[in-house]
């Protein structure tokens, strides 16, 4: 067969239907696979929406249930259906629905009729247009109207005739509609009325079909099919702001899967359908709608292609999400006063992002990592410009080499000092302190009568006393067994439980070994004689007090010379390696050291910590640490050189922390995050809040704690205190914002003056400057939410009738405030355990308001006082019975005598007068 | 169904009727007595004296001393409280009078069926206020001066409540609120005796505010008397 030129016979008889149908059949799998890969494997989310689509359909249904149960049980329910039943079945048998079919069929034809008369009264309305039409035209083309004129006029009158019929038609139509209105009323009523019964079960149907939408034909239900499944989302165009200013927006698609998140009534649901933990507080203050969930939650907002994306557990992805307690690090981005935000029972939220916090504060973090908002803080170290006027030398170095064998629970962390290296810091400490000394111990010589005293055992049994009594124990452990007061979580806190974490101050169980009795003495009678900065408050103590004190606590320890130290320490090298090993440790990041006030801190800035990526975290040669910021985090504040090789040196210090203390830290070093939150995301600092941000740092500092409760934390002290004897502990200090005039705790903080002179626990003096004090002032008025300071109360304009009256309440045969109140001069009778602050300082020390809330309910300011409740229940025959009249009677009269100490009251004869002591 | 067969049935239902119907009648006592006495084991310490130390116009008119133990000669401890558990009836709560006279809470211990109502009495005519440290019961502390004649308190739930004056650290007390009405405080003598115990097995405990709680099982048989005799030792 010959071909066409060019054409190869061979090649055009080839057949490639077999190529083309495989290829058409690989086509068809590719599409369908890449249908199939787009719309299932790749939507996770899907197959949880129809979960949630059944779950939510089946509680609704529930819900609807019950109540349907709930209402077949209720007697209004019973008598509104079977009224409703009867009056349908009346309605629709018998006469009444032959009637109503004849109203029926009367309405139709009638409603013709009306049509039909409507309509001709709007034909004769189109004629009437059309003739005014040619009326104008021929007047406007100056020709004959009058014919048209005669026309409308004719028109106008059948209009008149025609409307007649046609409104007479139209209320034939609506006397029959009103007839089988009347009929329908009751039934129509009655359903009305029903449906308000039913309003709540209506509504769980509705919520119910809204997930399973019900195909019904006539009423009778053929099958329900879940909603489609939609991707749920959240735009937020600008919360963040990067390091250019710019929004940065986020999209959040969490809600794909956590559908029942925000709705209450799902908090028995398993994940990820369960309702949100504290609702009221976190989903109705932080709406999802306009929020989102990465701003607290962190994760991978946008991802819904697994879980595991989603939640950001990925190498690559910079915020994984926040579990557990470092959920607790976000609150930080948007409220100044973490500390103050509360769940519905009054339960911190963010508790361990505060304990976390003061831990950064307490153990001194700040010294050598820079964070901002933390840069002024105090150092916490003790003072060393004066340490050989009061170290043992053999002792210091021992102490360098390991704190912790010394003092396992100090704050002082350990720096694997070798012996050696351990003996030249020691040796430059006293050397550069040696000038400062002396000076320090001309001026200071304690008494030449103390090497007897602390002999003595009288005087050793005496401060013994003192030592449990005045105080001491509010910081300090004597025991080498016992806690003092705890830096770290102190929610867990019992007397005797074993537990890790720090001490805030030293335990003194083996104080003779570390320093002398003339040092302990000066030192007791004047800490910030020595040290311009300690947290150390003076006591106030005698001479003689001081001398017992120091000979009790001098019984703790004895001195251990190692032989060589004292010739080491003078050696000039070692004084010089000593200079360089404390430049490169830092140590004048936690103690004042002399010729080092100017150097800056030595470890990394973490304001930005919370934020590090993986690629920024070192983790050395240590394959078997997970690959997170939390494990790397742990274990660096667990063992910190743990990730040090042979060529990386690490230099921070093991503090041989408690790990719930980690985690606390850990949490709080998540919020040091980059990046700022737009202004109209954060709530709202007030004065109040920085005063109480700022209060507690001065808390932290000075360990108020350890003596008073405060913000529910505290009053440790307490804990040696038996329940009858509580009333001689510290005064709780909750809400003593609203309780002290200002300007008196003011006072009060600069010299304390006794208010209960029965305690035998005192209120130190701390030798606060004005700004501290202010502060502290500030910090408990920001507490109490006080605006109004307090009222002033000019004690001369008070009627007489109503001090007579307050005087009257107050006395024996009535309140007999007197019987445990202290009243001036005049003590109460009886144990001084059962005594009661003096009335007569009231007036300057208490805020006025807070007096009568006080009188009319005492434990609901303080639950637990012994000071009883007078009210409701005042005496009939006084001020008319009224109870507020009495209340402000004894405040003003309280007010009154303290301001007119021994005189009568105005209109009476003194019979007994009130003295006051003047301070 | 035949005639016969109805009869019998009806007489059935009539007699079953008749004897509920007797067991209502009033006056007809059934159920038995517990009695016994609570006693010291061993030598009691002698009550120590309290110091009166104010209000000694009032308070010191009779010498006082702890109540806490109080064992006469032949051992006997009084003011214990004594419950037959479990033993159902319709506890009927009521009116208890509490009062403080001579600066002593009169009883020292106060026993009742919860839901009853304390009228708290001051017989005194100073100022008390009285003090409870109860967990289960919403605790109160109010002032009861001369004026305040009465104070009603209701006693909602079961439990030991210590009860306190501020102003006179020496006064203390007892409430015991009970889940059941066979209950009783031993006498002087230590002696005490519950009536009308449903027959039963039970077990009866006694609560005394030092020595702290002993119990013992006891048969109940309608018309008779079971015993149940105590011997508490000091808690070591």
């Amino acid at each position: 067969m010959a071909g066409r030129p060019g054409l190869d016979p061979t090649e055009e008889g080839k057949s490639y239907s077999a190529l083309f149908v495989l290829m058409v059949a690989l086509l068809l799998v590719t599409a369908v696979w890449s249908i199939w890969d787009d719309n299932i494997s790749r939507r996770p989310w899907k197959e949880y929406q129809v979960k949630w689509d059944r779950l939510a359909y089946d509680k609704y249904m529930k819900d609807s249930d019950t109540e349907q149960k709930r209402l077949n049980a209720d007697p209004e329910y019973q008598k509104a259906s079977k009224e409703l039943a009867a009056a349908e079945k009346e309605l629709h048998s018998g006469a009444t629905a032959a009637k109503l079919d004849d109203l029926h069929a009367k309405l139709r034809d009638l409603g013709v009729i009306a049509d039909d008369k409507d309509q001709a009264v709007r034909f004769t309305k189109s004629f009437l247009t059309e003739r005014w039409y040619d009326y104008n035209h021929a007047v406007q083309a100056k020709e004959d109207a009058a014919p048209y004129k005669d026309e409308i006029d004719r028109l106008n009158a059948d209009l008149a005739k025609e409307n007649l019929v046609s409104d007479k038609a139209k209320a034939d139509v609506q006397a029959v509609k009103d007839q089988i209105e009347a009929l329908n009323v009751k039934v129509e009523t009655l359903t009305e009325q029903m449906k308000k019964l039913t309003a709540k079960r209506d509504d769980f149907i509705e919520k119910a079909n809204s997930y399973m939408i019900p195909i019904t034909v006539g009423g009778v239900l053929l099958f329900r099919y879940p909603k489609i499944p939609k991707i749920q989302q959240t735009s937020i165009d600008d919360f963040d702001r990067n390091a250019f200013d710019q929004a940065i927006a986020r999209v959040d698609r969490c809600q794909s899967c956590h559908m029942g998140a925000d709705k209450k009534g799902f908090e028995d649901a398993p994940q990820p359908f369960r309702t949100h933990s504290n609702f009221d507080q976190i989903i109705l203050k932080h709406p999802p709608d306009k929020l989102g969930c990465t701003p607290c939650h962190d994760g991978q907002g946008p991802a819904v292609s697994s879980a595991r994306l989603a939640h950001g557990e990925d190498r690559d992805w910079d915020s994984p999400m926040l579990k557990g307690d470092k959920m607790e690090a976000r609150c930080i981005k948007c409220h100044i006063d973490v500390g103050s935000l509360h769940d519905a029972n009054g339960k911190p939220i963010a508790i361990n992002w505060v304990e976390g916090e003061r831990m950064f504060q307490q153990m001194g973090c700040a010294g050598c990592h820079l964070v901002a908002g933390y840069e002024d803080m105090a150092k916490i170290g003790p003072y060393l410009k004066l340490a050989s006027a009061k170290l043992d030398p053999s002792w210091t170095v021992r102490w360098i080499t390991n704190p912790h064998v010394f003092r396992p629970h100090t704050r002082m962390p350990n720096f694997m000092f070798s012996r050696e290296e351990a003996t030249s810091i020691a040796a430059y400490l006293m050397d550069s302190s040696s000038k400062n000394s002396k000076d320090w111990l001309t001026a200071h010589v304690a008494p030449a009568t103390l090497d007897a005293d602390v002999k003595n055992a009288g005087l050793i049994e005496e401060g013994k006393g003192l030592f449990e009594s005045v105080g001491c124990k509010g910081c300090h452990a004597i025991d080498p067994d016992q806690y003092g007061s705890p830096v770290g979580d102190s929610a867990k806190f019992k007397p005797n439980e074993v537990r890790t974490t720090k001490d805030f101050a030293p335990n003194l169980s083996k104080i003779a070994e570390k320093t002398s009795a003339s040092w302990v003495y000066t030192w007791l009678k004047n800490p910030r004689d020595f040290s311009p900065h300690t947290a150390m408050p003076s006591l106030r103590l005698t001479d003689h007090e001081a001398a017992a004190l120091t000979a009790f606590v001098m019984t703790h320890g004895d001195k251990k010379e190692d032989p060589g130290v004292e010739t080491a320490l003078k050696d000039p090298e070692q004084i010089k390696k000593g200079e360089t090993l404390v430049r490169k440790y830092g140590c004048f990041g936690c103690h004042e050291i002399e010729g080092m006030d100017k150097e800056s801190r030595i470890g990394v800035e973490l304001t930005t910590f919370g934020s590090k990526h993986l690629d920024e975290l070192f983790f050395g040669n240590q394959v078997d640490i997970p690959e997170t910021w939390d494990a790397w985090t742990f274990h660096k504040l667990q063992t910190p050189r743990i990730y040090a090789t042979k060529d990386v040196e690490q230099l921070m210090p093991n503090f041989d922390f408690d790990d719930a203390d980690i985690q606390n830290l850990r949490v709080f070093l998540a919020g040091l995050t980059s990046g700022t939150v737009q202004e109209r995301y954060r709530m709202p600092g007030s004065e109040h809040q920085t005063q109480i941000v700022a209060g507690r740092k001065m808390v932290n500092y000075y360990n108020c704690v350890g003596c008073h409760i405060v913000e529910q934390r505290g009053g440790f002290v307490r804990r040696f205190y038996s329940e009858d004897q509580i009333n001689f502990a510290p005064p709780i200090l909750n809400g003593e914002g609203a309780k002290a005039q200002p300007q008196w705790l003011f006072n009060f903080l600069q010299g304390p003056t006794p208010i209960r002179p029965w305690l035998k626990i005192r209120m130190p003096t701390f030798h606060f400057t004005n700004t501290e004090d202010d502060t502290i002032v500030n910090y408990f008025t920001g507490l109490s939410d006080v605006n109004v300071q307090f009222m002033f109360i000019n004690t001369n304009l008070i009627p007489p009738a109503e001090l007579q009256a307050g005087a009257k309440l107050m006395s024996k045969d009535y309140f007999n405030c007197f019987s445990c109140h202290q009243q001036g001069d005049k003590k109460p009778e009886g144990p001084e355990s059962g005594w009661a602050p003096d009335l007569a300082l009231a007036h300057e020390r208490l805020n006025p308001d807070w007096i009568l809330q006080w009188i009319a309910n005492p434990p609901a300011i303080q639950p637990g006082t012994k000071m009883p409740s007078f009210y409701p229940g005042g005496p009939d025959d006084i001020l008319g019975g009224k109870q507020d009249e009495q209340i402000r009677a004894i405040r003003d009269y309280i007010f009154w005598f303290g301001t007119h100490p021994g005189q009568p009251i105005p209109g009476q004869v003194a019979t007994n007068p009130v003295k006051v002591s003047k301070k | 169904m035949n005639m016969k067969k109805v009869g019998i049935l009806l007489a059935a239902c009539g007699s079953i009727a008749l004897s509920l119907g007797v067991g209502a009648i009033p006056g007809y006592a059934a159920g038995g007595t517990v009695s016994g006495t609570v006693k010291y084991d061993g030598t009691a310490p002698a009550p120590k004296k309290v110091e009166v130390t104010k209000d000694k116009e009032v308070c010191a008119l009779h010498p006082h001393v702890e109540e806490d133990l109080l064992v006469d000669s032949s051992g006997g401890i009084a003011n214990a409280v004594v419950i037959v558990k479990g033993a159902k009836g319709d506890a009927k709560p009521g009116e208890v009078t509490f009062d403080q006279k001579g600066c002593d809470y009169v009883p020292h211990v106060l026993a009742f069926p919860a839901g009853s109502t304390i009228k708290i009495t001051n017989s005194d005519g100073i100022l008390h206020n009285i003090h409870t440290y109860s967990t289960v019961n919403p605790s109160f502390n109010m002032a009861q001066p001369k004026f305040k004649k009465v104070i009603s308190q209701k006693v909602d739930k079961p439990e030991v409540i210590k009860v306190t004056c501020d102003a006179h650290g020496w006064m203390h007390g007892w409430w015991v609120s009970t889940d059941t009405p066979y209950y009783a405080v031993t006498d002087d003598k230590g002696t005490f005796s519950i009536k009308d115990v449903p027959a039963g097995n039970y077990t009866v405990e006694v609560w005394q505010e030092k020595l702290g709680t002993a119990d013992q099982k006891v048969d109940v048989k309608d018309g008779g008397t079971a015993s149940a005799n105590f011997s508490l030792k000091p808690k070591s």
